[in-house]
């Protein structure tokens, strides 16, 4: 290595760093400072916020809106669970059969990315209306009936239930967990499959104990990528859901943008945060992946 | 329109207190936040504001009363709610003739779908003292109060107002919101009553009570609008929603939260419901007489209904905004929109109530100057037009307190799943 | 992974059918080859019914003002796209935010992959993790938050709030995509040519830019679809201003225009255009890099990194 070249890698980083990390400390990092702090205030924009270290706002929010955070996480985590359903055998058949086509059928799983978010969500709306054909066909096909028993539909319909909030939350963050799970089992070199095949002769097992495994880092990014915005979204729930459908980002959103009550609204932002931040930390520890930074 | 002065004598003194000690307070704050370079400035435009509010004691009669610098801006900027105005081929045919005449753009933005909604993206600005981008806004008569309550508004010049002078119906003066008529004009007045497809139905209704039928489960729709859910649940309860309680409220909450949790109530939407409507994933609903009316054409079962118990009334207000920077336009478009042949023009189109006198005639015989053919089935719809049998049924949201407005939203936002 | 650092080197796919096993049946092991690969097609239709429905209904002409149930077809809407009133001011209040985001969050996130991927440093492992954060974080906390820091120094919010927010959540993808790039490339190029040149700001301009190139352009792209799609974060920041997906927000309580489904259609086909036109080229070029393909591909792969 050239005296030049170690010169040339010992040059300070940080000039480099230095504008991009000063925008996200003041716009990202600074933000959340304000977040916590006007959460423990009390007022209204009339008289202005004071700062009381009021900790009650935390427990008065949480429990008034128990329902909303319980909700969230199970549409999320349902969410999470149907994506990863259909996107492992997906990604597999891309990864592993998709031959000169890969490039191609990677484009069609991004491809739902490039219409808005809200048109698409939009589409579901016209897609699951109660006299669409989907309805109906699932109606006297009997399917709305078990569905119903269930509690996943009511009332023979989809539209406003929260198999349409869980069906749209899916497919918005459908490539979020596709696109991970490819990019780890394309990594998987296919020798070392035939050489379970060999040794286990016996495909499921070989799958389970060869390419699960290895596939082991994609899961754990696609689950993440789509749990924690789906956990925070609110569109879905407002455009396909109903009174018994709200989640907590809908309580955040009007409580931040149409009745200004900043202060609880904050406290409930910061609490879905710090809870995500436990979620990922316990989830990194089970899953066992050390890497994360 | 019989609008009758909303509140008592002691509410509208009340008003008139609270907007005096308001000014005031609004004032210590600007200066609690005086420190920064803007300070000097704030400062400035506070003092302005509460001189210019405080000088108006005798509006409409007073001459020199407000004075905006009379030159037209070649751009302006209107927030009104979604389908409020006249539309032909994309176009604005009332706003396109304002701007070929006073030589003016409009920027016509349709951006409030609910008064909370927009009055929440704008308040801290409002508060902060700044102009929020908006010349005129077109707010509920309720919110339109909380605005001139806070000094939100600018007044009105009258001077530059004649057609709004003449041609207002009487019964808008005077409003308990703007005592002295001087923040607010009047767009368009509406009911809210009860819209429902006769042929999924299949039966006339009459009543709230109608809406909680077992066969429209998960069919039905009330108002993201608390004054107009509340209200009309009130009515059917027997309650006066213009001199209502918490307690009241309460009752109205309790009388819905059962439809809410066994699923009957579909949802509480704002004008989306009618979309719903209009595709059959609703079957009845709590709606805006305007709506319906324009729904119609489209859709022949579609039906309106007062209710035999009484409908609710209400009134959108034009208003410039507090530190806007056109005042001027505004006020130009106030008085465009107050001459007949203008409302009429609108009216064929908007289908709410007109406030402007004079309009029903134009709309009979229409007016080829404007492009408005005679309309007479607008001109004698009973919706657009209505005789005093409706207006009797009428009832006005009474004024609330900002700790009875808190009550009732906290009680109305366990319904809607926001609480 | 243990087990994934034994793999030493991947070959060219070769089909996981390649031999014939022991298997209990034949027929059964075909069914289920191919019952994978039908459901495989059913997932693309959940995918893809959605933007069809969006294409579609572009050339309906809905009789009243819903565009919710077909009608019949017309092409009214695709010549006249913007003859929706406020559509165009939001459409172009958008791709001025997507421009200026892009550029600025571009510049930025550049310098700082450079950093990461050229520099040892104190302070590396932090760095990243505060690049990786603002990934991991919904959008509605980091709407909320900036909001908050707005209303907190009484800055109005507007069109330059718009940009601060929509630069912020697009530097890290920036980083991302381009630190990926940094690493794939030979750094002997640039070795020898700071031994010929002996100047660090020649071989930048000379070598490292050309090289990087690729990488940069990507992130741009990215950057440039996530901010002309953002709803979120634009919400809680917009103020007074309308941008498209706003509008949309706002048209979706009253019916939603048809010319919102042609614009939602010109964008996703102007995108898909330009994936395709970089796929038959990287094609051509003999590279069958998935990952270079997509900087969505590439944010997956280092989030998973990370």
């Amino acid at each position: 290595m050239s005296r030049v070249y170690r010169l040339f890698r010992s040059a300070p980083a940080y000039p480099l760093l230095l504008p991009g990390m000063v925008w996200l400390a003041i716009f990202f990092f600074v933000p959340m400072y304000y977040l916590l702090d006007m959460s423990l205030r009390t007022g209204n924009l009339l008289d202005g916020f004071n700062q009381v270290y009021r900790f009650a706002n935390y427990s008065d929010a949480i429990r008034e809106n128990k329902e909303q955070f319980i909700r969230s996480i199970i549409y999320a985590a349902s969410a999470t669970a149907l994506a990863f359903c259909i996107s492992y055998p997906l990604a597999y058949v891309i990864a592993f059969r998709g031959g000169r086509y890969k490039n191609f059928l990677l484009m069609l799983v991004i491809a739902p990315f490039f219409t808005n978010y809200l048109i698409r969500t939009l589409a579901w709306e016209t897609i699951l209306a109660d006299h669409g054909i989907v309805t109906s066909t699932l109606r006297s096909l009997g399917v709305l009936t078990a569905t119903d028993k269930l509690g996943f539909t009511s009332g023979q319909r989809l539209l406003a239930t929260p198999l349409a909030v869980v069906t749209g939350i899916t497919y918005n963050y459908l490539p979020f967990m596709t696109l991970p799970l490819y990019v780890s089992l394309e990594k998987i070199d296919k020798r070392l499959l035939e050489a379970a095949l060999d040794l286990y002769a016996n495909r499921p097992r070989a799958f389970m104990r060869v390419t699960l495994p290895l596939s082991l880092p994609g899961i754990f990014a696609g689950t993440l990528l789509t749990f924690i915005p789906a956990i925070g979204d609110y569109i879905n729930a407002y455009l396909l859901g109903s009174t018994q459908t709200t989640m907590i980002g809908n309580v955040i959103q009007s409580k931040f943008l149409t009745f200004n009550d900043y202060p609880s609204a904050a406290a409930l932002s910061f609490t879905l945060m710090a809870g995500i931040l436990v979620f990922v930390i316990i989830y990194a520890r089970i899953l066992g992946t050390e890497d994360l930074a | 329109m019989t609008n009758e002065p909303r509140g008592s004598r002691a509410d509208i003194d009340a008003l008139a207190f609270a907007r005096g000690a308001l000014t005031r307070r609004d004032f210590m704050r600007r200066v609690g936040l005086a420190g920064g370079s803007l300070a000097a400035a704030n400062l400035l435009a506070a003092c302005g504001g509460s001189v210019g509010g405080a000088s108006t004691q005798n509006p409409g009669s007073s001459a020199a009363a407000v004075k905006y610098p009379h030159t037209v801006s070649p751009d302006w900027n209107w927030s009104n709610w979604t389908l409020y105005i006249d539309e032909k081929n994309h176009r604005h045919p009332s706003i396109d003739m304002f701007d070929a005449k006073y030589k003016t753009h409009t920027n016509y933005i349709e951006d409030i779908n609910d008064n909370e909604e927009f009055f929440g993206k704008f308040q801290a600005t409002l508060q902060a003292g700044q102009d929020i981008g908006r010349d005129m806004v077109t707010l509920t008569d309720w919110m339109a109060g909380k605005w001139v309550q806070f000094g939100y508004v600018e007044p009105l010049e009258w001077d530059i107002l004649p057609n709004v002078k003449s041609n207002l119906l009487p019964t808008y003066h005077g409003r308990s919101i703007d005592p002295n008529d001087e923040f607010l004009v009047p767009w368009q007045s509406g009911l809210t009553g009860i819209g429902y497809n006769s042929e999924l139905t299949g039966r006339d209704l009459t009543t709230v009570s109608d809406l909680w039928d077992p066969k429209f489960k998960g069919k039905v729709s009330l108002l993201t609008e608390m004054r107009d859910t509340f209200g009309l649940v009130m009515l059917n309860l027997g309650i006066d929603p213009s001199k209502c309680t918490t307690a009241d409220a309460q009752k109205a909450h309790d009388a819905i939260k059962p439809y809410v949790d066994n699923g009957q109530i579909r949802a509480f939407y704002g004008n989306d419901y009618s979309n719903h409507l209009a595709n059959g994933d609703l079957t009845a609903a709590m709606v805006w007489s305007g709506d319906m009316v324009q729904l119609l054409p489209d859709n022949p079962h579609l039906k309106f209904v007062v209710p035999d118990e009484g409908c609710m009334l209400w009134t959108d207000n034009m208003m410039i905004p507090k530190h806007a920077k056109n005042p001027y336009n505004a006020h130009l478009w106030m008085n465009y929109y107050y001459q007949p042949n203008i409302a009429a023009l609108v009216e064929d189109w908007v289908n709410y109530i007109c406030p402007v006198n004079g309009a029903a005639e134009v709309l009979k015989a229409g007016d080829p100057s404007i492009g408005l053919a005679g309309d007479p089935k607008v001109a004698d719809n009973p919706l657009i037009f209505p005789p005093k049998s409706t207006l009797d049924k009428a009832h006005v949201f009474k004024s609330l307190s900002a700790d009875e407005e808190t009550q009732f939203n906290t009680l109305f936002a366990d319904l809607t799943g926001t609480a | 992974m243990a087990a994934g650092t034994q793999v030493t080197q991947a070959t060219g796919a070769q089909q996981d059918t390649a031999r014939p096993r022991k298997a209990p049946s034949r027929f059964w092991a075909k069914v289920r080859y191919q019952l994978l690969n039908v459901f495989a097609g059913l997932a693309f239709l959940y995918l893809l019914v959605p933007i069809a429905v969006v294409i579609l209904f572009s050339f309906n002409d809905p009789p009243g003002r819903f565009n919710f149930t077909w009608h019949k077809f017309s092409t009214a809407a695709w010549q006249h796209p913007f003859a929706t009133p406020g559509i165009e001011n939001a459409v172009v209040l958008s791709l001025k935010i997507a421009f200026l985001s892009t550029i600025i969050a571009t510049i930025l996130g550049t310098l700082m992959a450079l950093a990461l991927a050229r520099y040892s440093f104190r302070g590396r492992s932090v760095t990243n993790f505060v690049i990786f954060l603002p990934m991991a974080t919904p959008e509605i906390v980091m709407g909320s938050s900036l909001l908050t820091l707005f209303i907190s120094v009484s800055f109005n919010r507007g069109f330059t709030t718009i940009l601060i927010a929509h630069i912020m959540f697009n530097i890290s993808y920036v980083v991302v995509t381009v630190k990926a790039r940094i690493y794939g490339f030979d750094r002997r190029m640039e070795e020898a040519a700071m031994d010929l040149y002996a100047n660090e700001l020649t071989t930048f301009r000379k070598i490292t830019l050309p090289l990087i190139m690729p990488g940069v352009l990507a992130a741009a792209l990215l950057a440039f679809a996530l901010s002309i799609d953002d709803f979120v974060i634009t919400q809680f920041n917009a103020g007074p201003d309308i941008t498209f997906p706003l509008f949309i927000y706002g048209a979706a309580r009253t019916g939603v225009p048809v010319q919102v489904n042609v614009i939602g259609s010109m964008i996703f086909l102007i995108a898909i255009g330009l994936m395709a036109v970089n796929i038959l080229y990287q094609n051509y070029r003999g590279k069958r890099d998935a990952i270079a393909m997509s900087g969505a591909v590439r944010k997956a792969q280092l989030a998973e990194a990370a």
